[in-house]
């Protein structure tokens, strides 16, 4: 009894650390040719747009660019075309400016040796 | 290849019982990646170039074979029973019932004939491997001579758009040197031999001797070495067939007419073929379909590329494992009726490359349709190292299958 209860708490706490953070990666071979055109349009707005009465905010988007094996190397442009594809399937044409940054070590979240994990918003030109 | 960070059984465990997504990233398909660098010849360098002289190198290819499942290695019965005893004797002694050192000395003199006749039959197989591989190398190691893959490299040069050969009396602009440096066979012990087939390619102007441009082409396969060696070496002539006009290709394109453009490119579903990778077709000549999408950012190139969307046309190729079995060149729809039945009952790999106009009215090719990667594997570029192109062979485009029935 007292061994399957730790085995179900190691279980969960490894879902807990393994699944949280963990961000979707949108795969271009997934995605429709409408919507491949349509992602390259999308535009990063300047500054606090998100606030701005132009702007209808859709909410966070996150984007990541992974290295799983060691020899694809993360990269930001990644991360932000990931944001961008994002937003799209949010219905945006426009993210704010990006924040990116580099994981601090493996990313066991996402399963990448290393990453790059950008946010930014979803938005739409009123 | 350095293996996911997660090989932990219980995570994929966990992972699998809550379909947690984290241990199913699949790797990126190649051609969406962002490149470092361009690895086709610049175009400030293609300019002026319209006749070229294709020249074989003047050397035969170096053949060898290698491996560390090749040829007998000394001592290797006696160190196979050496081996064995020892083992034994680690195992018996970590064992602390004193049962097994009772028994120790009737079990090392069969132990010793054991480790003896394995390390016999380890010798025995490395030298069937030698006599195997030798035999192959001695048949087929000068079926790729530098005079045929220069013939298939000027074929070639005359099908591509602003390029053609060097007619006699006609001065050529440039003069592309060919040669095949090296056929090599490695024979693993994980029981896979692979032959590799090196080329070298060098652009050199006529006039001044000066190089232009040089590359490295490799092209390699691994199939257990019986493969290789059925029906008298099929396997290999076929290859070595298959590499020609892949290496071939690949130069042309590498010094004259390929630009690299992130992109889409991949199957689309027709009335005979669903699309899907290693999908059957409802006839022996399906229409295939498919889609070419670029996707911008290429930032490896010195200037944003404009294609002229009218201009675009297709090449189609289908490869029965490494044979070319069909072929057409500047297909103007993306997509195309088969012409002539394929062959009942196979696995066909196919693939397309889009050829445009960029903007001063040149004509450059795109690259070769991939199969998406499958979960582990490492996505492949044609990028092998400095100054080297890998040739991708055909397993790495999608396969479909065809009716066992000829209706």
């Amino acid at each position: 009894m007292r061994t399957a209860r730790a085995v179900s708490l190691i279980v969960a706490s490894l879902l807990g650390v393994g699944c949280a953070g963990h961000v979707a990666v949108v795969d271009h071979y997934q995605v429709s040719a409408e919507a491949l055109r349509a992602y390259q349009q999308i535009k990063i707005a300047p500054l606090y747009s998100q606030d701005s009465p132009f702007y209808e905010n859709l909410g966070p988007v996150s984007g990541l660019s992974c290295d799983n094996n060691g020899k694809t190397r993360a990269d930001e442009r990644h991360a932000i075309e990931q944001l961008k594809l994002k937003a799209l399937q949010l219905g945006g044409d426009a993210i704010s400016p990006p924040g990116c940054g580099p994981s601090k070590g493996v990313d066991w979240a996402n399963n990448c040796w290393t990453s790059i994990l950008c946010e930014a918003v979803a938005l739409k030109k009123r | 290849m350095k293996p996911r960070p997660t090989c932990n059984v219980v995570l994929l465990l966990a992972a699998l019982l809550t379909g947690c997504q984290a241990l199913h990233i699949y790797p990126q398909h190649p051609s969406v990646r962002f490149r470092d660098k361009a690895l086709h010849m610049p175009e400030n360098l293609r300019a002026g170039i319209q006749i070229v002289a294709v020249v074989p190198l003047g050397a035969e290819p170096l053949v060898q074979a290698t491996g560390p499942d090749y040829g007998k290695q000394g001592g290797e019965v006696g160190q196979g029973a050496k081996e064995f005893v020892a083992g034994t004797l680690s195992e018996v002694s970590s064992d602390d019932s004193g049962m097994g050192l009772l028994l120790l000395p009737f079990l090392l003199p069969i132990m010793a004939g054991a480790g003896a006749a394995a390390g016999a039959a380890k010798a025995n197989r490395r030298e069937n491997n030698k006599a195997t591989t030798d035999a192959l190398l001695d048949t087929y190691g000068q079926a790729l001579p530098n005079e045929r893959l220069a013939r298939t490299v000027a074929k070639l040069v005359d099908e591509s758009a602003g390029y053609e050969t060097a007619r006699q009396g006609v001065a050529a602009d440039a003069e592309l040197r060919v040669g095949v440096s090296l056929i090599e066979a490695v024979v693993d012990d994980t029981s896979q031999t692979r032959f590799t087939v090196y080329v070298d390619a060098e652009l050199v102007a006529p006039a001044s001797g000066r190089s232009l441009f040089t590359q490295g082409y490799v092209y390699r396969k691994a199939l257990p070495l019986r493969r290789w060696a059925k029906d008298d070496g099929a396997g290999l002539a076929n290859y070595l067939d298959g590499a020609r006009h892949r290496i071939a290709q690949q130069v042309v394109a590498s010094v004259f007419t390929r630009l690299e453009l992130r992109h889409v490119l991949r199957p689309v579903a027709t009335a005979d073929h669903d699309g899907e990778d290693r999908a059957k077709t409802k006839s022996l000549t399906p229409r295939l379909a498919w889609e070419f999408v670029t996707l911008g950012g290429d930032d490896h190139l010195p200037a944003p590329v404009q294609i002229d969307a009218g201009s675009i046309t297709y090449d189609l190729e289908i490869y029965d494992d490494e044979r070319l079995v069909y072929r057409r060149h500047g297909l103007p729809d993306p997509a195309h009726l088969i012409a002539q039945p394929l062959e009942p009952c196979r696995t066909l790999a196919w693939t397309v490359r889009p050829s445009f106009r960029i903007d001063p009215g040149l004509q450059r090719v795109g690259e070769w349709m991939q199969r998406p990667p499958q979960p582990g594997e490492t996505p492949q570029l044609f990028y092998e190292g400095a100054g080297e192109e890998r040739v991708l062979p055909p397993d790495l485009f999608p396969t479909l299958r065809t009716p066992c029935s000829r209706s």
